[in-house]
């Protein structure tokens, strides 16, 4: 899991499948991406093709957290196979979802410009 | 085939297990996903279910049909709902029983002398 930082936002790059043996690895580098809290935040989750539902409270939790400090965490990546998952969930009805990360820094940018 | 489920090893070895047999059987990649979810899920409701109230251990199982896979967790305990929610879940947990649910074409609660089944079944080509 890769943590960056671009111009107008954080970047959470996850690279393997988030199962019950990294989870806690997961939560540890969400927390520490939203420990910068004076960007909107990206989930890219581009090269993940499975994710349990813990993983999924975790996310949820971070995009509570980021409304918190007036910040924006959206999720990238969003395709096949897991964009099944997070429409079994929801989670598009209270977070934004982007099917590649070019998308969800595009909606970033437009944010800070207007 | 049986396993019991004392531990998060346990659970990881499962859902490798799940796995390897929809490999096996040649559900699709999608399908293998998805049985492989379904059996982490329900193998980690059994168990901290069972841990909570220190019950014994619970278990899994398989039966592999020509057409199908069944994933069947046991534990100790009385049946719980189903149901899930019509609006998306905001907290940590809660959303396990609405992926099992979802990724499994069939899913059915079986109740008996203080134990409870939940079996979960993935039909090839679906």
């Amino acid at each position: 899991m890769e943590l960056t930082q671009t111009e107008i936002c954080n970047v959470l790059e996850v690279r393997t499948e988030v199962t019950l043996k990294n989870n806690a690895h997961f939560k540890e580098k969400m927390a520490e991406m939203l420990l910068n809290n004076l960007k909107d935040s990206i989930l890219d989750l581009s090269n993940v093709d499975y994710l349990n539902s813990s993983a999924l409270g975790i996310i949820a939790d971070s995009a509570i957290k980021a409304k918190q400090s007036d910040r924006e965490l959206v999720l990238a990546g969003i395709a096949p196979p897991i964009d099944e998952i997070f429409e079994i969930v929801k989670f598009g009805t209270f977070m934004r979802l982007f099917p590649t990360r070019e998308e969800a820094e595009q909606y970033l940018t437009t944010k800070i410009l207007l | 085939m049986e396993k019991e489920i004392f531990t998060l090893d346990d659970i990881y070895e499962a859902m490798m297990q799940s796995r390897d047999l929809a490999v096996e059987q040649g559900f699709s990649y999608n399908s293998v996903l998805k049985i492989q979810l379904a059996t982490e899920e329900a193998c980690t409701n059994a168990y901290e279910y069972s841990r909570n109230r220190n019950y014994a251990s619970c278990a899994v199982k398989w039966k592999a049909a020509p057409d199908y896979l069944e994933v069947i967790v046991r534990q100790e305990g009385s049946a719980f709902s189903l149901r899930q929610p019509e609006n998306a879940v905001m907290g940590q947990r809660g959303r396990g029983i609405t992926l099992i649910l979802n990724l499994m074409d069939f899913v059915e609660m079986r109740e008996n002398k203080g134990f409870i089944e939940l079996i979960m079944r993935k039909i090839k080509g679906v």
